[in-house]
């Protein structure tokens, strides 16, 4: 081993010592709660919260399994229910975030630049509250008199007394997940439309591409970076949320992240809880790596500078 | 090249804004472009010509006026529902299709059966060259493989005029040469007019048949290369290409053939109707027309004038040599040929020999 080779591995070795501090910290503050998490839904559970530690698998059978009075295991759909309503509508909030950011993020990208960082700005505006305040506002427009109550009854749509009543139903909660998520695509989006070149939208119509074709032939597949981005952040945190269908759902349609704050708060089925939130974190860990791979095959999208030949 | 006009652009106008911030891009721009022409719009940065191209494309409006396409009025359509085809100035190539899918783009938006979008394809592909390189992408070829792409793309769809929006500049010069030459080709072997703008002066004057010299949103002069080097129609030509000694002078005797006295000195005679006598011209004379050589100047003979002058500065070009030379309260240039030039130093006084022959008069 040569002098120079020597010491490079001792100055690889000073380099590990030194983001020691930044493993510590991720192992400490995110993997060590997941590695809590993951041992609790293994254990027993304790009947005034907590657990008692014993090894116990019978809390992932609870997603799909009832015991019964006679201590039979049969098969229970009030939980599968509840996860194919979640993924409904998060499927769906993620669709209609699609439909309604896609045109708005366009819009944004072709705004004079101070123009678009002052819309860029807008769009975190909502941020700035907290998402609670922001679920609770919905109630009072979709509520019983509330603001569409009113309009629908300035045009005499409503009989007296009458109200849409959208409150406490699957589009209430649709409507709560599209409003909260709805940032979360948009930038994404944005971010992918402002790097596409506006003049290859002038030489597709130049090729004689009519509207329709600009957006499937160029801009859809240009963005679909944007698109998959978008799509994941949205999706993700809507099979996870909670406080809009407590608020707009009334508690009694349930998500999957409503069932894992029931779990921990009222029922006090700490491993039940925790079972359900790691099949939560594998349906994410799934969609995430779906993500990385279509990633992957757009990375050659990237017009890559000074690209050589090799002919 | 017949006379059949191609684009027929009639007091087209543009103007940007309205009111007090209103700019006008193109003044009142009347320019014919005939069929299976090579016509290039040069002019400086900011002159229009880009305007004046983008507006044949479709990409812009314009103000007021017409363009004629072929007989039919296009300046209303949509860029889409124009025959014609852009060859973009950073090429805008897509970069999400193979070389094959870019040049295919147009035919396949013009619902062509398969077997001839294949066959337009290769042809095109062939044409520049680009066929063993079908199925790359954008990204993995050099600048000089982008710009062929650029033209098969355009290409293509066989349009009626094709537009190029200064395709060259991207290039280094070696390449830029070699593209100059196989533009020219490719035009004379496809037929097609093709409409290119440049700011690049030895660009236009190796592959245009006619230029349309362009400034402050109008149309200086249009002409042969020729023309418009040996014959500039006013000052701005006359500078634009090429460089210029442009001299003031005085109309003394009007006719067929008038004579002008110089305000440097000396008189000349030059062919020159409408002017009459008192009329303030200028005559311009390329510097590679003008001949120094020591020795004492003679009265002018009608044929030459010879002026007094001193050497100022002087750069050796290898084939040519060029000499700056005060003349009374003007600077002239001098471009003589490095084998017959003498050897003349700065701050040596000599004699500036202006033959008529090579003087134009340019009026106002």
């Amino acid at each position: 081993m040569t002098q120079s080779a020597h010491k490079n591995a001792t100055l690889a070795k000073l380099r590990l010592f030194g983001i020691l501090p930044t493993w510590v910290s991720i192992s400490l503050l995110m993997i060590g709660p997941l590695l809590i998490m993951a041992a609790v839904s293994l254990m027993e559970a304790n009947v005034y919260g907590g657990v008692h530690p014993r090894f116990d698998v019978s809390s992932y059978a609870q997603i799909l399994f009832d015991t019964n009075l006679f201590d039979e295991r049969e098969f229970n759909p009030a939980y599968l229910i509840i996860i194919m309503r979640s993924f409904l509508l998060a499927t769906a909030a993620t669709v209609l975030a699609l439909i309604i950011g896609f045109p708005a993020a366009y819009y944004i990208a072709r705004q004079p630049d101070h123009r678009k960082n002052l819309l860029v700005f807008l769009i975190t505006i909502p941020f700035w509250t907290n998402l609670l305040v922001r679920t609770f506002a919905w109630v009072i427009i979709l509520g019983r008199g509330g603001f569409m109550d009113q309009v629908a009854s300035f045009f005499n749509l409503l009989d007296d007394g009458g109200s849409i009543n959208l409150m406490y139903t699957n589009t209430a909660i649709l409507i709560g997940l599209v409003y909260s998520y709805l940032p979360l695509m948009v930038l994404p989006l944005y971010s992918s439309m402002e790097k596409m070149d506006v003049r290859l939208l002038e030489a597709g119509a130049d090729l004689y591409a009519n509207r329709v074709e600009l957006v499937r032939r160029i801009i859809l597949p240009l963005t679909m970076p944007g698109i998959i981005g978008g799509s994941i952040l949205v999706f993700v945190p809507c099979l996870g949320a909670f406080i809009a269908p407590d608020l707009l759902g009334g508690g009694k349609k349930l998500m999957l992240g409503s069932l894992v704050q029931l779990q921990f708060a009222t029922s006090r089925n700490w491993p039940f809880g925790a079972a359900i939130a790691m099949m939560l974190l594998a349906i994410v860990v799934i969609a995430l790596m779906i993500n990385a791979r279509a990633a992957r095959r757009h990375a050659s999208y990237a017009q890559a500078e000074g690209g050589t030949a090799h002919d | 090249m017949d006379n059949k006009v191609a684009v027929d652009i009639a007091n087209v106008t543009k103007v940007y804004g309205s009111g007090q911030n209103a700019v006008t891009a193109i003044k009142d721009v009347n320019l014919q472009i005939y069929d299976n022409e090579f016509l290039t719009l040069l002019g400086p940065s900011g002159c229009g010509k880009t305007t004046l191209l983008r507006m044949i494309a479709g990409f812009e409006g314009i103000t007021s006026g017409r363009i004629i396409l072929f007989e039919d009025e296009i300046e209303s359509l949509p860029p889409n529902q124009r025959p014609v085809n852009t060859v973009f100035q950073h090429y805008a190539l897509f970069p999400h299709l193979t070389v094959y899918e870019n040049v295919a783009f147009g035919l396949r938006r013009q619902q062509k059966s398969a077997a001839e979008i294949d066959a337009r394809c290769r042809e095109v592909l062939a044409l520049t060259q680009m066929e063993a390189l079908a199925d790359r992408k954008p990204s993995q070829m050099s600048g000089g493989q982008q710009q062929r792409v650029a033209l098969a793309r355009a290409l293509a769809p066989t349009p009626k005029v094709l537009l190029l929006d200064e395709p060259l500049s991207a290039l280094d010069l070696k390449l830029r040469q070699a593209m100059r030459e196989e533009l020219k080709q490719l035009q004379q072997k496809t037929g097609i007019t093709f409409i290119f703008v440049t700011h690049d002066q030895e660009e236009a004057l190796a592959m245009s048949d006619r230029i349309a010299v362009m400034s402050e949103g109008q149309v200086q002069q249009t002409g042969t290369p020729e023309t418009i080097y040996e014959r500039p129609a006013n000052r701005f030509v006359a500078n634009f290409i090429g460089e210029a000694n442009l001299l003031a002078a005085t109309c003394k005797k009007a006719g067929q053939t008038a004579w002008f006295d110089l305000a440097l000195g000396g008189s000349l005679q030059a062919d020159a109707a409408g002017i009459s006598v008192g009329d303030k011209v200028t005559i311009m004379v390329r510097p590679e027309r003008v001949r120094v050589h020591h020795g004492k100047a003679k009265a002018a003979d009608g044929n030459n004038v010879q002026l007094a002058a001193t050497v100022t500065d002087r750069m050796y070009l290898g084939s040519v040599v060029h000499f700056d030379l005060a003349c009374g309260n003007q600077m002239l240039k001098a471009c003589i040929r490095s084998e017959t030039h003498q050897q003349l130093a700065p701050g040596e006084t000599v004699t500036v020999d202006i033959p008529v022959d090579g003087c134009r008069i340019i009026q106002a």
